[in-house]
């Protein structure tokens, strides 16, 4: 039971550990994502200071700014244009490949506000 | 165009141009450089002119808000349910892109929007400036 309860812990512990899991295929996304390369950067790294960085960013919030484009909630002409011509299944995996990128320059604010 | 003719005419003289270049001016037949010049450098300019900074000190102070959400590593939005995208280390033009639409109300998030009607223009090149020079 001992043995049990450890295990059960240990994969408790895991799971919160793996931080924003990604459901998409990656692969597939990185098949989908050459448009997106011309100005977000083939790192996901836009150089153009006009276009967002994306790689590592939340696979999630990626889903969502692509699923606003596509219905016209977010309204950006150059992003509409692709967005419509992606599927659901498209929005997660480009999403979830985008995320997974190596070399990401984002970060969040924890330990970077006055006074921290 | 009126011109003026030999050396008639009083702005000839308070000028100390030759008819001929007098005329010129005038009537814009001989564009000087200076006027070309100013509008070459106009011109070269206006991407800087759009990039302009802000204060990055200033900005430290001014992102104290923003950590509520953005600086909590792993914090969703609560409805509808997504990660609060990480805003660190963004690139400027875009930031300043996306506070300019929250605050006039083009981008729908309220929070946001709330953020973004609270800020002036000036508060948002602070803002992205700090923003964009952080590092992971």
């Amino acid at each position: 039971m001992k043995r049990f309860t450890a295990s059960l812990l240990i994969t408790t512990l895991a799971a919160c550990a793996t931080p924003a899991f990604a459901k998409g295929d990656i692969e597939a996304g990185k098949a989908k994502s050459v448009p997106c390369q011309a100005c977000h950067g083939a790192d996901g790294n836009a150089a153009d200071p006009q276009y967002p960085r994306l790689a590592g960013q939340y696979h999630d919030y990626l889903e969502r700014a692509l699923r606003e484009y596509k219905t016209g909630e977010r309204k950006n002409p150059i992003m509409a244009g692709f967005a419509t011509t992606l599927s659901e299944e498209d929005i997660v995996n480009v999403s979830a490949y985008f995320a997974s990128l190596p070399g990401s320059k984002l970060t969040d604010l924890h330990d970077k506000v006055q006074g921290d | 165009m009126r011109t003026v003719a030999g050396d008639e005419g009083w702005p000839l003289y308070s000028t100390g141009l030759t008819p001929e270049k007098f005329n010129q001016r005038r009537t814009g037949t001989k564009m000087t450089r200076a006027p070309l010049l100013a509008a070459a450098l106009l011109i070269t300019s206006l991407p800087c002119l759009a990039a302009e900074k802000g204060d990055a000190a200033a900005g430290k102070t001014k992102v104290y808000t923003c950590a509520g959400c953005h600086g909590i590593p792993g914090w969703k939005n609560p409805y509808p349910n997504y990660h609060v995208p990480k805003v660190g280390g963004q690139n400027y033009d875009y930031l300043v892109a996306a506070l300019t639409e929250y605050k006039k109300g083009e981008r729908a998030h309220p929070t946001m929007r709330a953020q973004g009607e609270s800020l002036s223009e000036q508060d948002i090149r602070d803002i992205a400036t700090y923003l964009s020079s952080l590092t992971p």
